[in-house]
């Protein structure tokens, strides 16, 4: 059994929590909550033959009033970008997060997932943009906590980049 | 041409005695030095001065460094261990011999220390079992729904480590816990992380230096003692008040997986097994140390045991006792039938409180039944068996005799010293009979008769 330490980082109410929520406790709920500093969870994986028990940091988001503790990231093996699909300014913070957060901890592996794709109408993000993050070799994926598509798949993307 | 090849050896000749000059200049200035520089290196070159040279000091330099700490103990500690083992692979004898002298004194003391703490926890529950004090933790278990005994623990805890985490110190990624017996571990991954995300926290929101860490932190009862060291922390979970010199113990336990673990430490990448060695290390840790009550109080075991001994010995005498009053009974029995005619005693033996005895009746004498009533001895507790016999008894004797003769009512009998006696008037013909019969009697010698001639019947 290995362990790592994974974050969850992206703006706020992007559904981060929601998230891990889904991928731990196979839970959504439509009430939001904020988070505040951080929240640890614990999920086991198995990619390949490898058991893989993930430390899930889920960090509270950014926004304009809040910023986030990089020092919450420091140790971790890779991380979640999360956006939200019908938010395009939560991708533009995440991509400012992501060039800080490598400044911070150096080149680790970490997925973009864009989230709310059961909300597909309502989406700003367009493909043009995912199309602009995939040639920088940025891996993104579709997902949704609330159907739980595409969730456990980004976290197994993750632990996969990371052994 | 010629002039150039005549030159040349001059200038050589020149040079020649210039460096010939240099040379002495050397020679004459740094001489003293040179050899010594030479003999320096020839002492370090060759093994056997520099073993030397190194043998001088090395005493001096152990002692040193194990006053300083305990780096050069922990290092020579595998080399030792291993030598001790390959000694005792080839020859178990030497170590055997060298321990020998030891081994007993330490099995007694380990027995002593043995029963003491026996003795002890025997006292301390009785005592909380029986006092007041015991009652009234016995309802706070019974109101707070946990057992007797985690109450007891509790309230005459002074500290207890309950939990040790090693913590790397990086990712926070939790690499070996030790719980102590009887406590129930939360997620020890999860407990791992949260401490360094609240160490990280408290960093992140005072501004304090990235090496300042949180030392101590205190919930309830409860107080988490965190030690940092370059690679791992170590954070113990404590219940009640712990001594300072705890600390002494958990930084000695850090530095020592840092010696040992090091490389591990260094190249961590998620797996914890190897850190699975440090357990005994972490298990040290796990100290606790009971209250002392101030006031000396009688032991409640001696008590006990006191009470023991006077009820043992109560009984014992009771039985004593009643063992001599049965002895007194049967020996009484045995001089009553002594003293009844007609009964011989041959044999008695007794055997745990059975009495046996062999004996010879005549069949005239008293019923010995009738004895063993009169004793006061349990019937059950005796075993006769008489055999029968004739009494040369002479009042057996006599009553043999008038029940064979049948003598009519004129005539009386008498026995004195083996001769039977006949007064009184009788029928020849009984006269006649008596005579015959008389001589079938054991007992009677002779036969006497002073009778007057009475009327045929």
């Amino acid at each position: 059994m290995i362990q790592k330490k994974i974050c969850m980082v992206g703006a706020s109410a992007v559904g981060k929590t929601s998230l891990v929520s889904r991928f731990v406790k196979s839970i959504y709920s439509d009430i939001y909550h904020a988070s505040i500093g951080v929240k640890i969870d614990k999920k086991t994986l198995t990619v390949g033959e490898q058991e893989l028990s993930l430390m899930l940091w889920d960090i509270a988001g950014e926004d304009e009033f809040q910023k986030i503790t990089i020092s919450y990231l420091k140790g971790s093996s890779g991380y979640i970008l999360v956006v939200d699909g019908t938010r395009k300014e939560t991708l533009y913070r995440a991509i400012d997060l992501q060039a800080r957060v490598e400044e911070a901890i150096g080149p680790s592996p970490f997925v973009v997932l864009i989230n709310k794709s059961d909300l597909e109408k309502q989406w700003q993000v367009t493909p043009e943009m995912i199309k602009q993050l995939a040639e920088k070799g940025w891996t993104v994926l579709l997902g949704s906590a609330k159907t739980g598509l595409g969730v456990e798949d980004a976290f197994l993307t993750l632990g996969k980049a990371m052994l | 041409m010629a002039d150039f090849t005549r030159e040349v050896p001059e200038n050589n000749l020149n040079h020649n005695a210039d460096s010939d000059e240099l040379s002495a200049l050397r020679d004459l200035l740094f001489s003293p030095e040179q050899n010594q520089l030479g003999e320096l290196r020839q002492r370090l070159d060759d093994p056997k001065r520099y073993a030397e040279d190194v043998s001088r000091v090395l005493p001096e330099s152990i002692l040193l460094r194990a006053s300083q700490d305990k780096q050069l103990t922990n290092a020579l500690m595998p080399t030792v261990e291993e030598a001790l083992q390959i000694s005792v692979q080839r020859n178990p004898r030497i170590l055997t011999d060298a321990i020998f002298p030891i081994i007993g004194p330490a099995i007694r003391r380990a027995i002593t220390s043995a029963i003491q703490n026996l003795i002890q926890s025997l006292n301390e529950t009785l005592d909380s079992s029986f006092s007041p004090r015991g009652l009234q933790w016995r309802l706070e278990a019974l109101r707070t729904g946990k057992s007797f005994a985690e109450i007891v623990l509790l309230r005459t805890l002074r500290y207890r480590v309950e939990q040790v985490f090693l913590i790397h110190r990086k990712t926070g990624l939790l690499l070996q816990t030790v719980v102590a017996e009887a406590i129930t571990s939360q997620d020890a991954d999860m407990v791992s992380s949260m401490l360094t995300a609240i160490q990280d926290f408290v960093r992140d929101s005072f501004g304090i230096q990235q090496d300042d860490t949180l030392g101590t932190m205190q919930v309830g009862e409860l107080t988490v003692w965190i030690e940092q060291g370059p690679e791992a922390l170590m954070a113990g979970v404590i219940r009640g008040t712990a001594p300072e010199e705890l600390r002494l113990v958990f930084q000695e336990a850090l530095e020592t997986i840092h010696v040992e673990r090091k490389e591990d430490l260094a190249s961590f990448q998620g797996d914890s097994a190897p850190f699975d060695a440090c357990r005994p290390i972490l298990e040290i840790c796990l100290q606790q140390v009971q209250q002392r009550t101030e006031v000396k109080k009688s032991s409640p075991a001696l008590w006990i045991l006191a009470s023991v001994l006077v009820v043992g010995a109560s009984i014992l005498f009771f039985f004593v006792f009643q063992k001599n009053q049965e002895n007194q009974k049967w020996v009484s029995y045995l001089e009553k039938l002594r003293m009844q005619p007609g009964l011989v005693v041959l044999a008695t033996t007794e055997y745990h409180g059975k009495y046996n005895l062999i004996g010879l009746r005549d069949p005239l004498a008293i019923d010995p039944a009738s004895l063993l009533q009169d004793s006061a001895l349990n019937p059950a507790s005796v075993y006769s068996r008489w055999e029968l016999y004739q009494s040369s008894e002479p009042a057996f004797v006599l009553t043999r005799a008038k029940e064979l003769l049948q003598p009519p009512p004129t005539v009386s009998l008498s026995l004195k010293d083996g001769t039977l006696y006949a007064k009184g008037s009788a029928p020849q013909s009984w006269v006649k009979d008596a005579r015959k019969l008389v001589r079938l009697l054991p007992g009677v010698v002779h036969f006497q008769e002073d009778l007057k001639g009475a009327p045929p019947t």
